[in-house]
């Protein structure tokens, strides 16, 4: 700990005293014009020989040092006129800009939310970032705009199977992702048992994707982070915008609370599917509920120029009722309170204060079987986070994050006197995480920009709680449970850390190509046990304890990145290797819900992928979109699984390829196209079969887990959406988007099921349709479920 | 209460089964495995103890037949119990043996140069009460029909396992779904009101039998089952063989298939008449 800190002050007193000329600072913020939202990365660029520039942060905040002198600063983002100014710098000066969106030319209609040279320039690889707008002209399945599904179509990204939008970035599994809502952490991003995710992309404003090179202010997680800010809502005039789809509709309402002071939005989302159940005249239909809501909000009032508050929320839930003997429901809950603080020209200050929940309840009622079942897993969060613009040269971020936890995996009650169950719960545990870093960005020279990092990181498993202690030491299914040691409340039972170096450095070959490489070391404090391969609400996560470690993970790339044609082409390879420690698996018959020693039930083993990533954007014109192909490998060792030899994981797939395409035929008409070509998962089919028990049973070979390969998946999306004419006085401006997922229908298998067919018939169900026609055959086949053949939907969208 | 995971998996499973179609695969044949089978009970005998091999997993017809295994059977105070192999593999108990409660049992199986062994003991006799029959109206999950509602105990001081096998005029209901199995670890002492998932008709007979397993035994069928519904889809787990109770003791990291169950057992038979 005092070694680090030393290390800190060291690099701050290097960078520090560097300065002897007369130097000034302009600093200020870069909006957008018609509505006042913050612009995020947009570019300050002076004229000196050669230019120096700085580019705006989350908030917009921009700070760039130069000597004294007369100077010609240009203010810039894609998609926005440029905006340039000539002062004369002989004081601090502060400037704020609100840039005008480009005129809807052909050429430029497209905002990508970031700078032109951004695939050449930045530091940062493995780093996806993707505009709202974007992704909404992305054909959708059920014509549901979906945040997290339009990143699978990035390389290197890759989903569990059709339609579900878990993450398994590089080889990584899906609780491995660090999902930030205005940076609180969302634990369970889907909806609709992983169908839809959560965000609500009328509240969102840019994604980014982090895949590798993550910056030392992100922690928690293995393989990604993905960095979802919200909107702030419109600060110029009351506006409103909104949707009626085939599955949800949606509204978002946006206004100055006070004109360029204080602005909020609101945004909600229903599905109604079960509002047609509710029409049918089956009880048993009728009685059902199956539905999912989403509700965000986010205000903020500026002070000064040097303080602004944000406040910002996510609720959502999913209900599943199956007349009164079934029910489920799960949901998020995020709170994000942000303090941006201007110390003075360089130093930028953003504090926040977190709070996340996800919890699952189900209750079964049946008879004298019934109880309700509730879980929950919750944080609360502080975050300290300086950026200080030393000059155009060098900018230090540096700051902490600290989390207290809360696991509790279970709470059982019987719903009335008459049920046979009994009250039950496991036990709650506690854990304190807490992260320090420093990220210094130094421009050595106009080629070579090397951003270092560094993370610290701790975290503390502290009563209450009880630890068991295990014949021999070691904890297993067999050891028989010689002692229990009680904790008291906040006492120490475990306690793991680690640094975590981040390294990432840029080349520049000429102003066209660039190199670079990077490295970086994370830790992961808590995990998913869990079997299935998709994630589901009732994963169970857990915190490293007593006899369960931490996860760790290194990862190295590599990279050439070259633009074309003015920016109009960008071009990105990359290859990078990652390995994985203490990746924990579980063992055969697990019992993950109900066990206060779950150690015994798992295994910790290791993982390691590697691949090439080749992809080429374009984001000029009238035809964007990228062309990207990924080649990869996935592997896990875990001791008592397939033999403790290596096996592919499930999601390993070899070849990966995805075309997305957007074309403007003019302003009122466009298209979009998605292709997507995937070698078959891998995955354990039987290599036999018996009976046993008077049942047919699949044999497989233990030895040798997910050796054989799911056939390929591939399909191909078109969408059309349609704009009303634009007239200048008009307010009301709206939308027909109409989608088709996949077009030519191929039935890609979601999963492949071995089991007995009766009478010729994959229906047919000896005990459903006993009645209505005997059985006269039986024999052991492989069915496949495909989830969708071609499914047309049209959407309503509208603006005022 | 473990398997009301199972039954939001299966849950699942509904809402996403849209569309099924047959496929014919290309499968790699592994080598044929030995499955062994034997369910040992306080019930007056013969008993079975059924060998077998796997087959190509297309294969239409039942397990290919072991000859020249030995297999012995023994009972831990008496000593060996008589077997006599009826047809290639299939060996059987003296008529009328009964397993006794508190005995332990021990099977040991020689085939192809492998030797298996198993043992168990036969926990004492589950408490059953009562069983009532009461009709109910069609619910989501069920249809309408006669019910049998069970009351028992389960003595505490110990986690108990148990498996009801029910039979519909002397058929057994020997579906994937019909795997009726339960601990007691978070049930209470009293058991009433059990209801067995099945609607009957008046004038049918049904008979129920409730085993006390061991835990290994248990936790096999609890394997079995979860194999036997396990889909292959990214909700499912990987599918692995059943965990066997049942060891190799010639070469340890390749078990047999199958189990081998030695338990004591209840048995209630009633005919659904007018309420």
């Amino acid at each position: 700990m005092r070694k680090i800190l030393a290390l800190m002050s060291l690099i701050f007193l290097v960078t520090i005293n560097l300065s002897a000329q007369n130097k000034y600072t302009i600093s200020g913020y870069v909006k957008e014009a018609s509505t006042g939202e913050a612009l995020i990365g947009a570019s300050v660029v002076a004229n000196t020989s050669p230019p120096s520039g700085s580019v705006t942060n989350n908030y917009g905040f921009y700070s760039l040092t130069l000597p004294e002198g007369k100077y010609e600063i240009s203010f810039s983002f894609i998609g926005f006129e440029q905006i340039t100014q000539n002062i004369e710098l002989n004081d601090n000066l502060k400037i704020n800009i609100e840039l005008e969106e480009a005129g809807r030319e052909l050429e430029e209609v497209v905002v990508t939310g970031k700078r032109e040279d951004e695939n050449v320039e930045d530091i940062s690889m493995s780093k996806e970032e993707l505009s709202i707008e974007k992704i909404k002209a992305m054909p959708a399945l059920f014509g549901e705009v979906d945040v997290v599904k339009s990143l699978q179509m990035l390389p290197g990204v890759q989903s569990a199977g059709e339609g579900t939008t878990g993450l398994f970035v590089r080889g990584g599994s899906y609780d491995q992702n660090l999902v930030l809502l205005d940076e609180a952490t969302v634990y369970n991003a889907s909806h609709f048992l992983g169908f839809f995710s959560v965000f609500n992309p009328d509240a969102v404003k840019k994604v980014t994707l982090y895949k590798g090179g993550i910056p030392a202010k992100y922690g928690g997680r293995l393989s990604s982070v993905v960095d979802i800010q919200m909107k702030e809502g419109n600060s110029k005039k009351f506006s409103g915008s909104g949707g009626i789809g085939t599955i949800s509709s949606r509204l978002t309402l946006e206004g100055p609370i006070k004109k360029d002071v204080s602005s909020f939005i609101v945004t909600a989302r229903r599905t109604y599917a079960d509002l047609f159940l509710a029409l049918s005249n089956d009880p048993n239909i009728s009685n059902n509920k199956l539905y999912f809501y989403d509700f965000n909000a986010k205000a903020n009032y500026r002070f000064s120029e040097k303080d602004q508050i944000f406040v910002s929320g996510y609720f959502g839930r999913d209900v599943f009722n199956f007349d009164n003997d079934f029910g489920l429901k799960w949901g998020n809950t995020t709170l994000t309170g942000r303090w941006n603080h201007v110390f003075n020209d360089k130093l930028f200050l953003n504090s926040t204060a977190l709070y996340s929940s996800f919890d699952y309840g189900f209750q079964i009622d049946n008879s004298s079987q019934n109880f309700e079942w509730l879980a929950n897993l919750s944080e609360v969060a502080g975050k300290f986070d300086f950026t200080y613009f030393h000059s155009p040269s060098v900018t230090l971020s540096f700051g902490s994050h600290s989390i207290y936890h809360i696991f509790s995996p279970a709470e059982i009650e019987p719903l009335n006197d008459e049920s046979i169950v009994q009250s039950f719960s496991l036990d709650n545990k506690y854990a304190f995480e807490q992260g320090l870093y420093l990220d210094y960005e130094k421009k050595v020279n106009e080629r070579l920009l090397v951003q270092a990092g560094l993370r610290y990181s701790f975290f503390s498993n502290v009563g209450p709680g009880d630890v068991y202690i295990y014949e021999g030491g070691e904890p297993s299914r067999e050891a028989e449970i010689v002692d229990t040691v009680s904790f008291s409340k906040g006492q120490n039972i475990a306690f793991y850390d680690g640094f975590e170096p981040r390294l990432n450095i840029r080349y520049k070959l000429n102003n066209s190509s660039s190199i670079k490489a990077s490295y970086m070391r994370t830790m992961q404090y808590l995990q998913i046990a869990a079997n299935s391969t998709a994630g589901l609400p009732i994963d169970r996560w857990i915190p490293a304890d007593k006899y369960i470690e931490p996860l760790s993970g290194n990862q190295v790339a590599i990279g050439y990145f070259r633009n074309f044609k003015d920016n109009t082409f960008e071009f990105s390879s990359e290859l990078y290797y990652k390995h994985m420690e203490n990746v924990i698996d579980l063992l055969p018959e697990a019992d993950v819900f109900l066990s206060n020693n779950i150690e015994v039930e798992l295994a910790a083993g290791r993982g390691w992928a590697y691949g090439l990533e080749l992809q080429m954007k374009k984001q000029k014109g009238a035809t964007t979109g990228w062309l990207s192909y990924t080649l990869s490998r996935t592997f896990r060792q875990v001791p008592g699984i397939s033999n403790g030899d290596p096996y592919p994981a499930r999601y390993d797939r070899i070849h990966d390829i995805s075309l997305v395409l957007n074309h403007e035929f003019s302003q009122r008409v466009s298209m979009g196209l998605n292709f997507v070509y995937s070698s078959g998962q891998a995955v354990s089919f039987p290599v036999g079969r018996y009976e046993v028990d008077g049942q047919s049973v699949p044999y497989y070979d233990d030895n040798n887990r997910n050796s054989s390969r799911m056939p390929d998946y591939h399909r191909l999306d078109l969408s059309l959406t349609l704009n009303s004419k634009e007239k200048p006085d008009r307010k009301w401006e709206s939308f027909w988007n109409f989608s088709i997922y996949n077009l030519y229908s191929r039935k890609n298998p979601f999963s492949i099921e071995f089991r007995r067919i009766y009478n010729n018939d994959v229906d047919f169900d000896p005990q459903e349709d006993g009645n209505s026609g005997e059985q006269y055959s039986s024999r052991p086949a492989s069915v496949k479920t495909y989830l969708f053949g071609i499914i047309p939907s049209v959407s309503y969208n509208f603006k005022f | 209460m473990k398997r009301s995971f199972l039954y939001i998996a299966v849950i699942f499973g509904l809402l996403i089964a849209s569309c099924q179609e047959e496929v014919r695969l290309d499968l790699t044949d592994g080598d044929p495995q030995i499955v062994i089978e034997a369910r040992i009970t306080t019930d007056p005998g013969p008993h079975l103890i059924k060998l077998g091999l796997t087959t190509s997993y297309y294969e239409e017809s039942g397990n290919d037949t072991v000859r020249n295994a030995t297999v012995r059977l023994i009972e831990k105070t008496d000593g060996e119990v008589t077997l006599n192999e009826m047809y290639p593999g299939y060996f059987y108990t003296p008529e009328g043996f009964q397993a006794e409660v508190g005995e332990e049992y021990t099977l040991e199986v020689e085939y192809n140069g492998q030797m298996y062994s198993a043992t168990g003991e036969v926990l004492t006799f589950p408490i059953l009460d009562s069983v009532v029959v009461r009709y109910q109206e069609e619910r989501v999950f069920r249809e309408a029909g006669y019910y049998c509602y069970f009351y028992g105990k389960t003595p505490k001081g110990q986690v108990n396992y148990y498996r009801w096998m029910v039979y519909e005029n002397d058929t057994l209901f020997n579906d994937r779904g019909d795997y009726l199995l339960a601990d007691d670890e978070f049930v209470q002492e009293d058991i009433s009101n059990l209801e067995l998932p099945y609607p009957f008709e008046i004038g049918d007979t049904v008979r129920i039998e409730q085993y006390a397993l061991n835990e290994p035994t248990y936790t096999y069928f609890l394997g079995l089952v979860n194999l036997l519904f396990n889909d292959g889809g990214i909700f499912s787990p990987a599918p692995v063989n059943p965990t066997t109770n049942i060891k190799n003791v010639t070469n340890e990291g390749n078990p047999p298939l199958g189990y081998f169950q030695v338990s004591s057992v209840i048995t209630e038979t009633l005919v659904i008449k007018e309420e």
